[in-house]
């Protein structure tokens, strides 16, 4: 297990990926307390939601900051693999919060066993609009796979020209 | 719907249109900054690897002896 993480993060993906999701993130956590003021009255409340939500954000940030300060991919992978591996740990609390506990926020609509309770006219542009930003998340990333690729041969070729000019 | 539309939109104007500067804001400074990387990254490259390469012919080459 640790080892597909470890490949999949010093892998191309992993180093840029984190920037994303962190983007995507903080969109939906802005987005969310603009439409809790007037639906809610308040635009943030600390229930389980939100808070594991919240916590996802710190902890791409702290991916962001991780691969940034330590300068060679490779001594930084394996902290950051670590450290994804311990934020896989959020992900079903993200999703069972709401039934878990009782919280502001609404229980599941979409994913649940007896149907989506949303009505088909929200259903479905909700769905189109997951699809889409499936699909920009994609085109994105394979961007910066490639900006990664590249700048991987920059640094390569940096290094050839260093050893170069020494002989 | 366009009556509910406009109503809503009156209402809650202000949340509305912070939702979509958001909304812009932060996909637009994403698309943006990929883009820019790219482009930044390729200019980069293109110039080392024609370095490289010239440094190589010339070291290759009986006129540089």
């Amino acid at each position: 297990m640790e080892c597909a993480v470890y490949l999949c993060i010093y892998g191309y993906g992993g180093t840029r990926y984190a920037d994303l999701a962190a983007a995507f993130t903080l969109l939906c956590l802005i987005t969310g307390a603009l439409w809790g003021k007037p639906m809610w009255g308040a635009y943030w409340v600390w229930d389980a939601r939100l808070t594991s939500v919240f916590i996802l954000f710190l902890m791409y940030c702290s991916l962001i900051a991780l691969w940034r300060v330590i300068d060679n991919p490779i001594m930084a992978a394996r902290p950051v693999s670590i450290l994804t591996l311990l934020g896989l740990v959020n992900l079903p609390i993200i999703k069972f919060s709401v039934d878990w506990w009782n919280t502001l926020h609404q229980p599941a609509s979409v994913l649940r066993l007896q149907g989506p309770a949303i009505h088909s006219s929200q259903l479905w542009p909700l769905l189109v609009m997951g699809a889409a930003f499936l699909l920009l998340t994609l085109t994105l990333q394979l961007i910066n796979i490639r900006t990664e690729l590249m700048q991987r041969r920059i640094r390569t070729l940096h290094l050839l020209q260093a050893q170069g000019d020494k002989a | 719907m366009i009556d509910f539309l406009m109503g809503a939109l009156g209402k809650h104007a202000i949340y509305i249109v912070l939702s979509y500067v958001s909304f812009v804001g932060i996909l637009g400074g994403l698309i943006l900054s990929s883009f820019i990387k790219m482009r930044q990254a390729k200019r980069i490259l293109n110039a080392l690897q024609t370095a490289h390469y010239f440094s190589q012919s010339s070291e290759k080459s009986p006129n540089a002896e």
